[in-house]
């Protein structure tokens, strides 16, 4: 045995070694949580996503890529420095909603994405996402902190006054505000038939789902165990302090 | 003529892009189009891609992430596009592969990529404008093989078999929203749509049903067909499947009281009975749930550090195929309509060439793994399909009732699954009203008021012989005077290929703009669900008067889902046709055996 094949199965070993680490890792990273994800609807051909992967990007690069986004297929997932620790941060795909599911069980902390520009449109699908995900899994009974971060306050701020009374509203409230309004007024329907849903096929193995409030009052975010914080922002114009100070929070 | 070319990475970075020519005509971009129609549905299988006066073809580069598309002219058609793609992805993949195996390339600068790409560009356009064919119309072309090195790609219209160097095996083309790459009239790109799409379904229909008749059935062979009841339109088929729809078929012109018998006997038979215990019984669910890791576009350089060190062979074609095959021959097992299996194969296998298998992973596993995931996304709803609270949102906010249109062809169960979706709304507290549109078939309006009265709605009807458009247009106005809350319309069942029919439900959508179309199928059926659907949803927008919104189809509704076991195909074909997703399953005789369907138990069922 020469000493590169002596190198060559010592190093095999390491390996070995290393990737029974990982793999005992993902193994129990299972009920860890120990990512950021961010989730948000994605659009539609004729409008544009609400911005995950541009913040996703922008956390990572501080800039945006050169040539541009399209809708993403699979998960970005990125190593972010907060306060000189590492955090995993996942930018779920809009367009595949069958990979949320899985994700939210390793979510310490959700950035929930919302394009305040649209958000009349919009605050429907918005919402059912929204629902899913804070009645799914145990994100509600965990607790798990999140931040509703309305997106692209540079395009309303840009908008002349008298485009649409929606945009004035939010000139006017505040993004956070209307944003916060539209989403309890849909979130109301649509828990309230979440309960009552026919049954689903197959659906015995499904998680349990909660539910969202309190049965004999409107919908109220103030209803929502978990931490909730409304901000805007602007991830093209690089103004994502609140995303960063959440970031700090929940790794703290 | 080339407009863009696009360098762009599963997590939907782009690296690079080249824009050559000014868009016109095109609302929200193109490539984004094509990885929300194409690559995200998995139509992968497909070689190209319409948008409009646009076609786009593509190639992956699976190892390494990443996707190359180019976007030209249909009319001044880049016949070398194919060429073209290879070569920037060789050329591309030579100088940047590395560092992009590596994962971090987000701040790489690829712009001087610009200059080499237009070497090659200029390189293949001059390769390809040396042969006589290139001046050729597109529609005349014939196939031109490759001769050279840089052979000219052409597009076989139809299929091919041959296998050509370099180019991958050539499919249907594939067009979504728009007309077909190879229709020659630009100017009315609906009907040319239709056309390929028809030849396309004959094509395959006469491939699969060798001995067959070509005209389509869609009664199951134990249906009783009751030629006697023809009368109003000779032409139709008045199969009507269920005893008790064939028993309340008698009550027309009966006296008072064995009408009530009648609906006595109903409302044994569908509010009393015992409701159907029916599930869909999920297999182990473990293996499922560890896909999600492998969709992740990670960082780490991990991963490729030890498949690199393992040094294991990338998959080729040749690798796939038997295991491909092999998943293939499953899902047309389980009734997924044959075309559509293929496709899926396919576009399963294009995502997977080029893939270094991790270590421990046995080729069939990783295509089965990729399987699932496609089929999952196919199977999980886009887009809301919960019409409760849609309903109550159109109610607050617009203040009139929601409507609903319910279509399909004939003996489906298409008033059974009204009259479950009335009693389901009606669970929940809202005032429905029905509307007898079908005035065809004789009896469907007394089996309708028959449903009506059991369950207490109100039902809106005017006889038969009317036009269907203004019974609903009627039913609607006044269904919105008393307040209710829903209108569910039934339409007469109606073979897809009856074009004067087909062209009247067209007119009744577009007269009543209803806020939902649900297409009614029968989960029993196999090839025949996809051209059914598809002819459906054609016809509703290229039938419909000129200057209405064009329509789709926006739901399906599986009835006899609790006849046929595990063989859960057709909702794949359904959905994967229209992208629509399966609204709600109908498994019994009774108004509470109406069920969602859960996606990952039907890809258990499919998969396992
Ligand atoms: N005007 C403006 N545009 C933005 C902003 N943030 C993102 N965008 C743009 O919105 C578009 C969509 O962004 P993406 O990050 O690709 O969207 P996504 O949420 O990841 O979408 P999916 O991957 O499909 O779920 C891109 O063209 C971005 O450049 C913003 O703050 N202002
Ligand atoms: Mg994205």
């Amino acid at each position: 045995m020469d000493l590169s094949t002596s190198g060559f199965a010592l190093l095999a070993l390491v390996a070995v070694i290393v990737l029974l680490l990982i793999y005992i890792a993902a193994g129990s990273g299972k009920s860890k949580r120990n990512a950021i994800l961010i989730v948000g609807r994605s659009g539609t051909g004729e409008n544009k996503s609400v911005g995950k992967t541009a913040l996703l990007k922008q956390l990572k690069n501080s800039e945006q890529p050169k040539y541009g986004l399209l809708p993403s297929l699979v998960v970005n997932s990125a190593e972010i420095t907060v306060n000189g620790k590492p955090v995993r941060v996942m930018d779920v795909p809009g367009m595949v909603p069958s990979l949320l599911e899985d994700l939210l069980d390793r979510a310490k902390g959700i950035i929930f994405m919302v394009d305040s520009s649209e958000i009349r449109d919009h605050a429907r699908r918005d919402a059912e996402i929204l629902h899913d995900v804070l009645t799914q899994g145990s994100i509600m009974k965990e607790k798990i902190p999140m931040l509703i971060f309305c997106n692209k306050s540079d395009l309303i701020a840009s908008s002349s006054p008298d485009v649409s009374l929606g945009i004035r509203d939010l000139r006017r409230e505040g993004c956070g505000d209307a944003v916060k309004t539209y989403l309890e007024r849909e979130l109301q329907l649509i828990r309230s038939s979440a309960v009552n849903a026919v049954e689903t096929a197959g659906g015995t193995k499904q998680k349990q789902k909660e539910f969202l409030g309190f049965e004999e009052e409107v919908f109220r975010f103030e209803h929502v165990p978990n931490k909730l914080t409304f901000a805007s922002g602007s991830v093209i114009k690089g103004n994502i302090d609140p995303v960063q100070k959440f970031m700090a929070e929940t790794t703290a | 003529m080339i407009y863009q070319f696009c360098i762009f990475d599963r997590g939907g970075m782009v690296l690079w892009m080249g824009k050559f020519e000014q868009l016109t005509k095109v609302s929200g971009s193109p490539m984004d189009l094509l990885v929300r129609s194409v690559l995200l549905e998995d139509r992968a299988g497909a070689t190209n891609f319409a948008c409009r006066d646009y076609l786009m073809e593509w190639k992956f580069a699976n190892e390494y992430g990443l996707i190359f598309a180019v976007l030209y002219s249909r009319i001044y058609k880049a016949h070398y596009a194919g060429q073209l793609l290879e070569n920037v992805k060789t050329e591309f993949l030579s100088q940047y592969g590395e560092t992009i195996k590596g994962g971090n390339y987000d701040k790489l600068d690829l712009s001087p990529f610009s200059s080499t790409f237009r070497i090659i560009w200029k390189r293949v356009e001059a390769a390809s404008n040396a042969k006589p064919q290139e001046a050729t119309p597109v529609e005349q072309r014939k196939v031109v093989k490759p001769i050279t090195e840089t052979p000219v790609l052409a597009k076989p219209i139809g299929r091919t078999d041959q296998a050509q160097p370099v180019i991958e095996k050539k499919e249907q083309p594939f067009s979504f929203g728009n007309d077909a790459p190879t229709a020659p009239d630009a100017q009315a790109p609906r009907a040319s749509q239709k056309m390929t799409k028809d030849d396309l379904l004959k094509k395959i229909m006469a491939r699969k049903n060798k001995g067959k008749s070509n005209e389509p059935q869609s009664a199951a062979p134990e249906a009783p067909v009751k030629r006697e009841k023809t009368k109003r339109l000779p032409s139709e088929n008045k199969s009507i499947t269920k005893a008790a729809m064939g028993a309340l078929d008698h009550s027309t012109g009966g006296a008072e009281d064995e009408e009530e018998q009648q609906v006595e006997r109903v409302r044994q038979q569908f509010m009393e009975a015992p409701a159907s215990d029916y599930d869909l019984i999920p297999a182990d669910e473990s293996e499922l749930n560890d896909d999600t890791v492998a969709e992740v576009q990670d960082d780490s350089k991990v991963m490729s550090f030890f498949k690199g060190l393992a040094g294991i062979k990338e998959l080729t074609k040749e690798d796939l195929a038997p295991a491909l095959q092999k998943l293939q021959d499953q899902l047309v097992g389980k009734n997924v309509a044959v075309n559509i299996a293929e496709q899926l194969c396919n576009s399963v296998g294009a995502s997977l060439e080029g893939i270094k298998p991790g270590s421990f992973s046995s080729v069939s596993r990783l295509v089965r793994s990729a399987m699932t995931d496609a089929l999952t996304r196919l199977l999980t709803p886009k887009q809301s399909i919960d019409i409760l609270s849609q309903a109550k949102s159109v109610k607050k906010n617009e203040k009139r009732p929601f409507v609903v249109v319910f279509c399909g062809v004939n003996g489906v169960g298409k008033s059974t699954s009204l009259a479950k979706v009335c009693f389901y709304l009606q669970q929940q507290g809202l005032v429905v009203h029905l509307a007898a549109c079908d005035t065809f078939r004789s009896g469907a309006v007394e089996q309708l008021r028959t449903h009506a009265r059991c369950l207490k709605a109100e039902l809106h009807e005017q006889g038969y012989n009317k036009d269907a458009a203004s019974v609903a247009k009627y039913a609607i106005t006044t269904a919105a005077k008393s307040n209710a809350d829903v209108v569910l319309i039934d339409t007469a069942g109606r073979m897809q290929d009856n074009e004067p029919l087909m062209r009247s439900l067209a007119k009744l959508i577009s007269v009543n703009s209803p806020d939902r179309i649900f297409f009614v199928g029968e989960a029993l059926v196999g090839n025949d669900a996809v051209d059914q659907l598809t002819k459906f949803d054609s016809a509703i927008s290229t039938l419909a008067p000129p200057q209405s919104v064009p329509r789709h189809v926006d739901g399906i509704i599986l009835t006899k889902f609790d006849t046929i076991d595990d063989k859960v195909g057709a909702a794949v074909s359904m959905v994967y046709a229209t992208g629509q997703p399966i609204v709600f399953v109908g498994v019994g005789q009774t108004y509470m055996d109406l069920r969602k369907v859960n996606s990952k138990a039907l890809v258990n069922a499919l998969l396992k």
